[in-house]
């Protein structure tokens, strides 16, 4: 089979039409996450199956979707936002895709074109994007393809048949392959996915088959010859008991074997949830290291808010009452000279001048008589002396005058005075506390600065442990923050399923004794009765040589189904293997081997890890599909979603190189593709990589940083 | 000398209803840096007196919310203290300090110099003033001149 071309209009992110053609061997889709790679996906398989893939639910049928279901998406949501966007209100949108493929029957080839398509009709001219906005019609399917007779058109559930005889139910996982379904499909723990995967998808099921039908015959020609040895021996007591014991023990055989299997059955499924619930307390023990240490650091992140806030709380208060102040040391100063020079006046009383010694009266004696009255030296108008005496008593008036002005405004001055007396030591108060500013400032700001690196690194650390816990929850499924208590749960849980395993064993135990009982007893009583028929009535029943011949055929065809089963299991194995190696070969470290043992389960490797184990079942699951290929020259193309997404890009490029040699056609979606590297040049080079195309966003307002879902679609660039 | 510190402030009501409002933590004030209106308006008289901005007030006024008194009462204390001192240094004397209209109407005109030097480093991009930390940066850009 050879898929040619897919035309997908208004489907998801693909907005109006989108053509994208195929070819054999490799073609390859890159785009980051979110570009529209599983969409490509869902394109190819809503138009085969109807279905489209959501995570953590799976595939869900688009005419059963609903807003108000487990799915959350509205029926109309599998369509392009921006179609629904522009459809103006009671007015149309259709949504198809088309897919063009080539298939050899019988030698020759036969085009067909499959396309499914629903139209949405928009209902409210004021809201585009509910449910209720929206009228879709149920999705129509329609299958042509050439024939004989001319081109038939299969459409509905005639379509629906031409699509599974085209693609088998029980191959579809394993050809369509969704990333995200991988553990599902082989799972290293429970033996039962690998027999069911060989018996989908190998010709082993065949010789299964032939047994089956063997063993049903040889039962009931075991039972047509008893009832003719019971009707010719109608009065032979003996026969009829020995008849009635193999009767019995065939019956209870039948319920033990039933027994058996149920019990079988159970053992494995409670096995598979002890594995679970050890893996995870297993895990839990670092579950609780991890979420004790993202507790520590939401306490830390709390303390550290608390710091700051309390900083932050001492600045707002020491701004508005201090720190404004800064810059104003100079004034200060000054009004601190002004003061203190007032003060120093203020303090001197007028300086009592010459008041006595002589007297103003005595003074004016000697201007009057010309005569110094102690020295006797002669004081004339206008000599030294006299000038002298008339200062001294001008001096004496001035000090009269300012003593009485001093002592007049005493009690007026006072008041000031007491004022000046208070403000006197603000301007030393102010200095003071202006000397400080710089210094708590500088200290807040470098407590603030190295506290909020702090924050930093406790951010960064609790990321670390956000991204961690995702890590578990994607590995484990289990919610770490809130599963963190539940060891003590887990491990009486587990207690109480190793008990109920021990208990099915011992049962186990009975029922297969019981089960070699009957059997020796369904013997005994059948070499009896053989013996019997023989040696007694001497009549041969033609049913016990058709019971010999099919016990024979049976043993025959269980020797040849064991022999094909282990000679298919070891193929798988050696087939799996050189997967492995290609995907592994530039790994340096421990890779291990995928060993396979008889009983179909897969030896599980502690020392690995997730990115080995994937590439462990990948290899698998390439193995089963190539030996297929080959034992049934069925040839279907490998189409693949993000298959990668645990593998680094060196990886990435060995697993391309290895599905492109393994099959005739594959289309690989993947975001694990450095184009600037060399490799991917090689890649891009090879003769059996057909095509290459690119995914990438389409801004239909490329100024918006932030675009709406409907101003955004997939855009498809051919690289090769 | 009680009076002068119960004589309110006074500043102009386009200055109240804007600048202040805008700084205050009061009214609906958009950027919450201080937390009450005496603050902003120490604040833009600090830098009055600093940049050496007088500027008589142009009516109309605004009510009169605070005194110097009011300042004292709520941890401004020195702010008070500073600001009596300033006026000192700007006058040269002490004489004013008998009339304390004459005072207060001195620190009323150095705060109006203040805002509308605010105003002028917003309108010209030196400072937005839209949070607490670019007053800090205007206070600690600013060029000390110390005898300490």
């Amino acid at each position: 089979m050879l898929i040619r071309k897919i035309s997908i209009e208004n489907f998801q992110s693909y907005y109006s039409c989108n053509d994208m053609e195929f070819s054999k061997g490799l073609n390859l889709i890159i785009g980051n996450g979110g570009k529209g790679k599983s969409k490509l996906f869902n394109a190819f398989y809503w138009a085969l199956f109807g279905k489209i893939y959501i995570t953590d639910i799976g595939w869900v049928d688009t005419d059963l979707l609903s807003a108000n279901s487990k799915t959350n998406m509205g029926k109309h949501e599998f369509i392009n936002m921006r179609a629904l966007n522009k459809t103006p209100n009671n007015e149309t949108v259709r949504v198809s895709v088309i897919i063009e493929l080539t298939t050899k029957t019988n030698g020759r080839e036969i085009d067909y074109t499959i396309e499914r398509n629903a139209l949405a009709k928009r209902l409210n001219p004021d809201s585009w994007n509910l449910e209720s906005d929206w009228s879709v019609t149920l999705n129509e399917l329609k299958v042509s393809f050439d024939s004989v007779t001319g081109t038939i058109v299969k459409e509905r559930e005639y379509a629906k048949l031409e699509i599974d005889d085209l693609f088998p139910d029980g191959i579809r996982d394993y050809i369509w392959f969704q990333g995200e379904s991988l553990d599902s499909l082989i799972n290293f723990r429970k033996k039962e996915t690998l027999k069911a995967a060989v018996k989908h998808i190998s010709y082993y099921p065949l010789y299964e088959k032939l047994s089956q039908i063997i063993s049903i015959s040889t039962d009931k020609i075991e039972k047509a010859e008893r009832n003719k040895t019971r009707s010719q021996n109608k009065n032979n007591s003996e026969v009829q008991s020995l008849v009635s014991t193999i009767e019995i023990s065939t019956i209870r055989l039948d319920k033990a074997y039933k027994e058996k299997i149920d019990l079988e059955n159970d053992i494995l499924e409670l096995e598979s949830v002890l594995q679970k619930d050890e893996k995870k307390l297993e895990g839990l023990a670092d579950f609780t290291k991890v979420v004790n240490d993202y507790n520590q650091c939401e306490i830390d992140l709390s303390a550290v808010k608390e710091e700051i806030d309390k900083l932050d709380s001492y600045q707002r208060k020491e701004l508005p009452q201090t720190w404004i102040m800064r810059g104003t040391e100079t004034l200060i100063e000054q009004s601190k000279n002004i003061i203190s020079t007032y003060t120093s006046k203020q303090d001197s009383i007028p300086e009592r001048k010459y008041l006595e010694n002589p007297g103003r009266t005595k003074l004016e004696e000697i201007l009057s008589n010309k005569q110094c009255y102690v020295c006797g030296q002669d004081v004339l108008i206008d000599s030294e002396p006299y000038n002298t005496i008339l200062r001294r008593i001008q001096e004496q008036e001035q000090y009269f005058k300012e003593f009485e002005e001093y002592t007049n405004n005493l009690s007026v001055n006072k008041k000031f005075e007491r004022f000046i007396g208070s403000i006197s030591d603000y301007p030393d108060s102010i200095l003071f506390k202006l000397q400080l500013i710089d210094k708590n400032f500088q200290k807040s700001e470098g407590d603030i600065n190295k506290l909020i690196q702090k924050r930093k690194i406790i951010e960064e650390r609790k990321d670390k442990l956000d991204e961690r816990i995702a890590d578990i929850k994607n590995k484990y499924h289990v919610d770490v923050k809130r599963e963190a208590g539940s060891a003590n749960i887990i491990t009486s849980g587990l207690r109480a399923t190793r008990g109920n395993i021990e208990r099915l064993k011992r049962k186990l135990d009975v029922t297969t004794k019981d089960i070699m009982t009957y059997e020796n007893e369904i013997k005994r009583c059948q070499k009896d009765l053989d013996k019997f028929s023989n040696t007694v009535t001497g009549t041969r029943i033609p049913e016990t040589e058709w019971k010999n011949i099919s016990e024979f055929l049976k043993d025959v065809c269980r020797k040849v189904q064991e022999k094909a089963r282990k000679e298919l299991l070891i193929k798988i194995q050696i087939r799996a293997n050189e997967f492995y190696e290609k995907f592994t070969q530039h790994d340096n470290g421990y890779k291990g081997s995928i060993v396979i043992d008889e009983d179909y389960s897969i030896a599980f490797d502690p020392g690995l890890n997730t990115s080995h184990e994937d590439r462990k079942k990948m290899s698998i699951i390439n193995a089963l599909l190539s030996l297929n290929q080959e034992a049934l020259d069925i040839y279907y193309p490998f189409i693949s979603d993000a298959p990668t997404s645990n593998f680094d890009n060196q990886t990435t490029q060995s697993y391309l190189l290895g599905v492109k040699d393994m099959f005739e056609q594959s289309i690989i979606m993947t975001k694990d593709v450095d184009m600037d590297k060399a490799h991917f040049q090689d890649l891009k080079l090879d003769a059996n990589v057909s095509k290459i195309y690119l995914l990438e966003s389409k801004f239909f307002d490329e100024t918006k940083y932030n675009p709406e879902i409907f101003e955004v679609a997939t855009k498809i660039s051919p690289i090769k | 000398m009680e009076d002068l510190y119960s004589i309110k402030f006074t500043f102009e009501k386009k200055i109240r209803e804007g600048l202040m409002t805008s700084l205050s933590n009061v009214q609906g004030g958009k950027y919450y840096v201080f937390g009450s209106l005496w603050e902003c308006f120490a604040w833009a008289a600090i830098i009055g007196f600093i940049y050496e901005k007088r500027l008589p007030l142009t009516p109309p006024m605004s009510d009169k919310p605070f005194n110097l008194q009011t300042m004292k009462n709520n941890g401004g204390e020195k702010i008070s203290d500073s600001l009596i001192c300033l006026c000192i240094a700007k006058e040269q004397s002490l004489d004013f300090l008998k009339n304390p209209e004459k005072v207060i109407s001195i620190i009323n005109e150095y705060a109006n110099g203040g805002f509308y030097h605010i105003q002028t480093m917003i309108d010209n991009g030196e400072h937005s003033f839209r949070s607490f930390e670019d007053v800090k940066q205007e206070i600690f850009s600013r060029e000390l001149v110390s005898n300490f």
